[in-house]
């Protein structure tokens, strides 16, 4: 199978997604404060691009009759991308509000800072490695 | 703690705020288990059939807490956790604009049943988001409110917990029942 174009900016753009992400929470967990409008425009990007590439994608794999191969790896991958997502946008509010009050909301919470970026990679390296084994 | 706090923390008890979460969270297990598994489950027809009548018999409830919050906060126009909760309102009104043809177009598949299938999913994933932020910004105006006073501080703690935790469950809970039919 060749990919499309859509297919393969995704999965590039994912990747510049990650590492902002990683720089937007590593700030406040070292205590540098949250930038907090590129976290807005990472949220903003990732849902109007990856996130709605994955919703259109998601009809190849898991409707009725569909008898895609790779049909569990589509659902869990989607379902875990989801959740990912909807934890990133309520840590970003909770990080920005935090700023705001003067507080370094990951340095005070370092668990919660690794476990969400444990996930994040789960999330995106189950994506890359879908586009590796279909594309490549 | 003051009298308005105390009524606060009552209201994460109602019963119309209870069933409309339940609601909801039958909606989006449900939901999610169509869009993400919709070509692994069994019995996908019946699911479909109990996300349109839950979606639906939810509406009764939900309308009468909703009109009840709006004419009690309105007067918060403005402040985030305001516009947040009015953007919500906003997309479960899209959500049910998308759904209700759904309703009568599941055997279609021509291209508008497909753009409306793929606007009620995206609208799907803007209420999860702004429903999750709505509900961790009130509750933290609402654990802002407890006060130094042990007692009223955990009957606040335990209202909002029980309440963020209790109707998912519950919403989970119906699901597992309707995923069990045959």
């Amino acid at each position: 199978l060749t990919s499309s174009a859509f297919s393969t900016f995704t999965a590039i753009s994912e990747l510049f997604v990650t590492a902002g992400v990683i720089y937007v929470f590593t700030k406040s967990y070292r205590g540098l404060g949250f930038p907090w409008k590129l976290a807005a425009g990472v949220a903003v990007f990732e849902f109007c691009v990856n996130m709605t590439y994955m919703l259109i994608r998601m009809s190849d794999h898991t409707t009725p009759g569909a008898r895609s191969p790779y049909a569990w790896l589509a659902a869990i991958h989607g379902s875990l991308s989801l959740l990912v997502f909807a934890a990133f946008v309520i840590l970003t509010f909770l990080a920005y509000f935090a700023h705001k009050r003067g507080e370094q909301y990951f340095q005070q919470r370092p668990k919660l800072y690794w476990t969400f970026l444990v996930f994040w990679f789960l999330s995106v390296g189950s994506g890359e490695a879908f586009f590796i084994i279909r594309y490549l | 703690v003051s009298a308005a706090a105390e009524a606060q923390f009552a209201r994460w008890r109602a019963p119309l705020l209870w069933l409309s979460l339940a609601g909801f969270s039958f909606g989006v297990w449900s939901g999610s288990a169509l869009l993400f598994f919709g070509g692994l489950l069994g019995n996908r027809d019946l699911l479909v059939e109990w996300h349109w009548i839950a979606g639906l018999a939810m509406l009764g409830p939900y309308g009468i807490y909703q009109l009840r919050h709006y004419l009690r906060v309105r007067a918060w126009t403005g402040r985030v956790h305001f516009n947040v909760g009015l953007a919500t309102f906003c997309t479960v009104l899209a959500l049910l604009g998308s759904g209700i043809p759904l309703i009568f177009w599941t055997r279609h598949a021509d291209l508008a049943a497909v753009l409306v299938d793929l606007a009620h999913s995206i609208l799907s994933f803007v209420f999860l988001i702004l429903i999750a932020v709505h509900l961790t910004l009130v509750t933290r105006i609402t654990l802002g409110n407890r006060g130094e006073a042990s007692e009223a501080k955990l009957y606040a703690v335990r209202a909002v917990k029980i309440a963020l935790w209790g109707p998912p469950i519950l919403g989970l809970a119906a699901f597992v029942v309707v995923l069990l039919q045959n």
